[in-house]
């Protein structure tokens, strides 16, 4: 592949957008013609990198020049390979502009100068076996949205150019490998999202759009903090100053972080925190908000109950996952020790999300509402996987979060339907529907089973893994976590029963309440074609991947591994490097397929 | 055998329904009736042709060599191999991968022939349905899964088939949807099936974690064949429970049997299946006599190399299979559903199969599996006579008098009565004495549980024959039971089949008590079952046979005394010890239990999130912040025009007035 593909999947949607502004006269049905080709060509280009992209890495490189321990640093091997990588240096005092593609920066010495620490960040992207499958699902979602986005919706232009800026914003953070940049595409992304929540919904919007960016913002500040931070406590001990996210990952096998010191706290002698433990607590705050992980998910159920179809459907689909990106990206990569540190609370966390979030779903009479907190469960899952830190709970994390995608969108498209045609959000309004909408009811028990964690279906292979991987750390928590199994089918019965089944029951019924009669008023309801068209493909992803999971796993198990062994690391050693100190790096191999 | 003729049949075998229920569920009940009830019973007796020339090709094999596993395709593997710098990494890896031997064998036929029979008696039951095809999908996706359950060879593909059985089981106890009782009762099968499946789940970690192989190295592995062929006298178990002793080993006894009694019915997850007959009756015919309910049975079986080494584990099974037969006995003798009767009974047949694997009689289990099917599918179709002609009537007070009206169906649901009570030359006397005979030399608080065993005889001939009395014999008591018609052809005719059935099948199995023994069913399942540790002495054997057969005719006596000629007051129970009618008529109160101790706190604890933690808690702290930034805010209300433009320029401006502050202090 020797054209720059990550780049070009970045500039798609925001060149629709340019389109799309400088068509101002378009009719409704242009703009969303051109939405959707848009996404579809995003989507193609997704597909394409899937194909090109290679299931066993080549070993990669991220040169380090410094010295630690007071050991002269040369040449490293990353602990996490990426791959398509693209670089440009941005802003970089002390050496001048250059294009270095695809393998890293060769002969940059300016980390060895003597002086104050130089600036040094720069355009870099890349994929690995986490981020090339979360693309490919932000590129179905945000087709699958152009497609339930209604061509008489209000101020339509407006909404598509946000949602393909979102997208482009989502692009941007999956593949940044430099921090700043991620950093940019991490509030970028969320500009649109404010606007997507604040201009469209219901007439609660203002005052969840408003939660949503508090909410949001107080966690990136912290992440900005925490970024500033790594450079600083990285450089000062590697003589490493760099925002290069795979060079910040190889350094930090020769930063020391023991718990040398301890305090005490009710009788019990605790680890003092050292700076890694502060950075990581920090992006872990902005990564549990954005997930969210109870208690901070605050501005989640009134977010996912005002928003419209279309926004709901890549905003819980995809936008929920960055979260959990950060985590496996970030945290375990930049923060070993900490990660295994803070290991019992994040599992904690995680667990806890698992059944409040279902406990809350339960007792909810709203119907968004009670996805939206079946959401929050099915994410613990996700977090609970990550920090099991081990390969099997992180291949499930990395499928569940694929899986929770296609779920949380088919349901709020089944759910926002329900409240199209109904009118009503409530519970007990509704009832006995299969009724009056056949096919309906039908996908919708697909999707509420895939929800539930059926067997054969797609979630039930993340959770099963999941939790395989957390009773490897802990039997007693994966014992806990699997109450939330038990529930979820307990809350997702109870949403899909009371829609479909039992006695016929609408809003207003009026006088004749038999069924035949509401029939008769009723009149059509079932699905159209279009929401037939957006439904099937998560439908059939959802079977596929439960009966046939194998090409999922076999991409994301070595980036699996290689985190989960950046995560493993202990401070001056690092294993990948002993075991292949031996060999002689050559540039040529660095870079996985981009540099053949 | 052939691997690849095996491989091309099981598929066949499995395909067929799977292929059955995507045309009936994907053409959306578009498709004619007329098509469906050809095609609904169509695809299970193809797939019971297949399983016979399965059957047929494995008797020319010698009896060592009728094992075969095949593989279909690699499921999911996470282990990463070395090279690229790094050692090999070893995570879970499994196949979709089946097991061809005696006992699924067995398994596969009772499935697609009982199940079959009931698809053909369904076109008639279900003829006036409007959801006639959405009912053979259901239908045909649970013969799917329950082949599934039983050929995978696969723990992950076990546990697959035993949670789609589930939902499939969900499906049709809720099929008349529009009843809210079929709802509730959907509902509450389903959840307990899954905290079952949850058992099962931590069974499979617990053996795919901790099982070594004979160097000591850590397996690995869900391959069940190789796990039983670890798990043998002197099992590398990685012991992690410690004082229990063989505790790992105990431990994943305790968690699959959590799966078994989940599906088998069997205290304390035996709540579901009384409730469930609120399903068609085909449907208790199919899910709740013949195949699903004895999965539980199956599985300890299957597994019996595991409880082979975990005496506590098959103690407690045992135990819990004699006290849920009791206990259903009890109950079953004072319900006046006809269905719930039937229900009961199956639980308490259950509870003996569950005995005898816990006992270490597999053999005998699974031969009271097999003549169950038959006898209990035979009285589910005939009481599905009794209620069609009915006109859905459940209540054996409404009943009276039909054996003058339907003849036929009297005549089977009699045979039927008899082999479940276990009267000679039916099949239920040659199953149960083996049963019995059996637990008597193997169990593990001899004779106690044995007498038990005993005991349940004559409640299981009382409350059947109960039934027989009141629903056949008498005048009739209601304007239906006074118009009521023979069923139609094709609903009698399984039946009949049944009842022959019912009535031949013990003679496969002939062994006790010093008679020359026939041993056909046994020796076909040896070669996966192994023999019983003991058996029974002759003197024992005859002694225990003659009081088995002596309380069976006791409690069709007790009827006849009571029912038929009022030598004993029918209120004498309920008036000289009301607690134990109380007992009996309320189900032990498990319902209202469960209610209190569960349910409701859940449901509690979810109202609280819901109404006081979420609004007070967790917004309630948001709120203060809130409360101080809307302050902060009002001074820069300003800022805040409404335009898109402002705000990117007020975003570049900070951005750019940021980086210039850090370039400064940096450089």
């Amino acid at each position: 592949m020797n054209w720059p593909i990550l780049t070009v999947l970045l500039l798609v949607p925001v060149a629709g957008a340019l389109l799309l502004l400088a068509l101002p006269g378009a009719r409704p049905g242009a703009i969303r013609a051109i939405l959707m080709a848009v996404t579809a060509v995003t989507l193609g280009l997704s597909c394409v990198l899937l194909v090109v992209f290679l299931a066993v890495p080549t070993s990669g490189t991220a040169k380090l020049s410094g010295t630690a321990n007071g050991q002269a640093l040369s040449q490293v091997h990353s602990p996490v390979t990426f791959q398509f990588q693209e670089q440009v240096n941005w802003l970089h005092s002390g050496a001048s502009l250059s294009q270095v593609h695809p393998a890293f920066n060769e002969g940059n010495n300016a980390f060895n100068q003597a002086g104050p620490p130089p600036i040094n960040f720069s355009y870099h992207v890349g994929v690995d076996g986490l981020s090339v499958w979360l693309i490919a699902l932000a590129g179905l979602l945000f087709l699958v949205a152009a497609v339930v986005l209604s061509r008489k919706e209000e101020r339509l232009r407006s909404f598509a150019v946000l949602m393909l800026l979102s997208e482009a914003g989502v692009i941007g953070v999956l593949t940044s490998l430099d921090l700043v940049l991620f950093y940019f595409f991490w509030e970028a992304a969320l500009i649109p999202l404010y606007f997507l929540m604040i201009g469209w919904g219901d007439e609660r919007r203002g005052r969840s759009a408003l939660k949503f960016i508090i909410y949001t913002v107080a966690g990136s500040l912290f992440m900005l903090l925490a970024i500033i931070g790594v450079y600083f406590v990285t450089g000062a001990q590697t003589g490493v100053y760099t925002f290069d996210v795979p060079t910040l990952i190889a350094a930090q096998s020769f930063v020391q972080s023991t718990h040398a010191t301890t305090f005490s706290l009710f009788g019990h002698s605790f680890p003092a925190l050292n700076p890694q433990d502060w950075l990581f607590l920090a992006f872990a705050l902005a990564f549990a908000i954005k997930v969210p992980l109870v208690p901070f998910h605050g501005w989640l159920p009134d977010a996912y109950a005002s928003g419209k179809t279309p926004f709901l459907v890549f905003f819980t689909g995809i936008v929920s996952k960055l979260g959990a990106f950060g985590f496996i990206r970030y945290n375990l990569t930049l923060f070993p020790q900490a990660s295994h540190l803070f290991q019992p609370l994040l599992m904690g966390l995680a667990v806890a999300s698992i059944l409040y979030g279902a406990l809350a779903a339960l007792a909810q009479s709203d119907i968004k509402r009670t996805v939206a907190y079946a959401s929050i469960s099915h994410l613990g899952f996700v977090v609970l996987g990550i920090f099991a830190l081990n390969i099997d709970g992180l291949n499930g994390a990395i499928i569940q979060m694929v899986n929770h995608g296609l779920i949380i969108a088919a349901l709020f498209i089944c759910v926002g339907i329900f409240e199209a045609r109904f009118g009503t959000r409530r519970l007990r309004d509704l009832g006995g529907l299969a009724k009056a909408m056949p096919v309906m009811a039908g996908i919708f028990l697909v999707v509420a089973l895939a929800g539930l964690g059926m067997p054969l279906m797609n979630s039930f292979v993340g959770e099963f893994l999941i939790l395989l991987g957390a009773f490897q750390v802990s039997p007693a928590w994966a014992v806990v976590a699997s109450l939330g199994v038990i529930l979820a089918a307990w809350y997702m019965l109870r949403l899909y029963q009371g829609l479909t089944q039992g006695p016929l029951r609408i809003p207003g019924g009026g006088d004749d309440s038999t069924p035949a009669a509401i029939l008769g008023r009723l009149g059509r309801v079932d699905l159209s074609p279009v929401e037939i068209v957006a439904l099937a493909p998560l439908v059939g992803l959802m079977i596929l991947i439960g009966v046939y999971p194998g090409p999922i796993i076999r991409y994301s198990r070595y980036s699996a591994d290689q985190y989960v062994r950046a995560a493993d690391r202990s401070t001056g050693q690092d294993p990948v490097l002993s075991t292949a100190s031996a060999r002689i790096i050559r540039p040529d191999q660095a870079g996985g397929k981009s540099s053949r | 055998m052939n691997p690849t003729l095996i491989l091309v049949l099981s598929a066949i075998v499995l395909g067929l329904p799977t292929a059955g229920f995507a045309v009936s569920a994907i053409s959306a009940g578009r498709l004619p009736h007329r098509l469906v009830a050809w095609t609904g019973p169509g695809v299970i007796l193809g797939a019971f042709v297949a399983t016979l020339i399965i059957f047929v090709a494995m008797l020319q094999q010698p009896a060592s060599s009728r094992g075969i596993t095949v593989v279909f395709w690699h499921w999911l593997n996470t282990s990463v191999a070395s090279g690229h710098g790094v050692a090999a990494q070893t995570g879970f890896n499994a196949n979709f991968s089946i097991r061809i031997d005696p006992l699924s064998v067995l398994m596969m036929l009772v499935i697609t022939g009982i199940g079959g029979l009931i698809h053909v008696y369904s076109v008639g039951y279900m003829a006036e349905d409007p959801g006639f095809n959405r009912f053979f999908a259901y239908m045909n996706i649970f013969i799917t899964s329950m082949l599934l359950l039983v050929m995978s060879n696969t723990l992950v593909f076990l546990v697959i088939g035993w949670a789609m059985v589930a939902f499939a089981s969900y499906a049709l106890i809720a099929f008349w949807y529009e009843r809210r009782s079929a709802v509730v009762a959907g509902r509450k099968a389903f959840v307990t099936q899954v905290i079952g499946d949850v058992g099962l789940y931590l069974g499979a970690f617990l053996i795919f974690l901790n099982l070594r192989g004979a160097h000591g190295q850590l397996l690995h592995t869900v391959n069940m064949q190789t796990i039983f062929a670890n798990v043998g006298p002197g099992a590398h178990f990685h012991d992690g429970l410690g004082p229990l002793g063989g505790g790992m080993v105990t431990a994943i006894g305790i968690l699959l049997f959590l799966g078994a009694a989940a599906k088998s019915a069997q205290w304390p997850l035996h709540t579901w299946l009384p409730d469930a007959m609120e399903g068609p009756t085909p449907v208790s015919a199919l899910i709740h006599a013949a195949t699903m309910v004895t999965a539980g049975v199956y599985l300890v079986a299957r597994f019996h190399p595991i409880y082979q080494q975990a005496p506590v584990a098959a103690g407690l099974v045992a135990f819990i299979g004699i006290g849920t037969a009791m206990m259903a006995g009890i109950i079953g003798c004072t319900q006046y559903d006809i269905k719930r009767v039937i229900a009961y009974s199956t639980m308490s047949q259950i509870g003996l199969m569950i005995f005898a694997v816990g006992v270490g009689a597999y053999s005998a289990g699974m031969f009271q599996f097999f003549t169950h099917a038959c006898f209990k599918a035979l009285l589910f179709l005939a009481a599905g006579n009794v209620i069609h002609a009915l006109h859905d009537d459940q209540d054996i007070r409404l009943m009276g008098g039909l054996s003058k009206r339907m003849k036929a169906t009297f005549v089977a649901f009699t045979v039927g009565s008899l082999a479940l009570a276990g009267i000679p030359i039916f099949a239920g006397f040659f199953s149960k004495e083996e049963l019995l005979g059996s637990g008597l030399a193997l169990g593990p608080a001899v004779p106690w549980l044995w007498v038990v065993g005993v005991l349940v005889n004559v409640l299981t001939s009382f409350y059947i024959f109960r039934v027989v009395w009141i629903a056949f014999r008498g005048e009739p008591r209601s304007e239906h039971a006074e118009h009521a018609h023979e069923a139609p052809l094709l609903m009698l005719l399984p039946v009949l089949v049944l009842a022959g059935l019912a009535t031949v099948v013990g003679f496969l199995n002939v062994d006790f008590a010093g008679f020359a023994p026939i041993t056909l069913f046994s020796a076909f399942l040896k070669p996966v079952l192994g023999v019983p540790a003991a058996t029974a002495s002759d003197t024992a054997g005859a002694l225990a046979l003659l009081a088995g057969f002596l309380l069976s005719v006791g409690g069709i006596v007790l009827v006849w005394a009571v029912y038929g000629r009022g030598l004993i007051s029918r209120e004498l129970v309920p008036n000289h010890l009301p607690w134990l009618y109380q007992l009996s008529f309320r189900k032990f109160y498990w319902d209202e239990i469960y209610d209190v101790a569960l349910v409701r706190p859940t449901v509690s604890l979810a109202t609280v999130i819901r109404r006081v933690i979420e609004p007070e808690v967790m917004d309630g702290a948001l709120g203060g912040i809130r409360d101080s930034i809307a302050a902060l805010a009002d001074d820069f209300r300003t800022f805040q025009t409404g335009f898109l433009k402002d705000y990117a320029t007020w975003f570049f401006f900070f951005a750019v007035v940021g980086l210039v502050i850090l370039g400064l202090r940096l450089s």
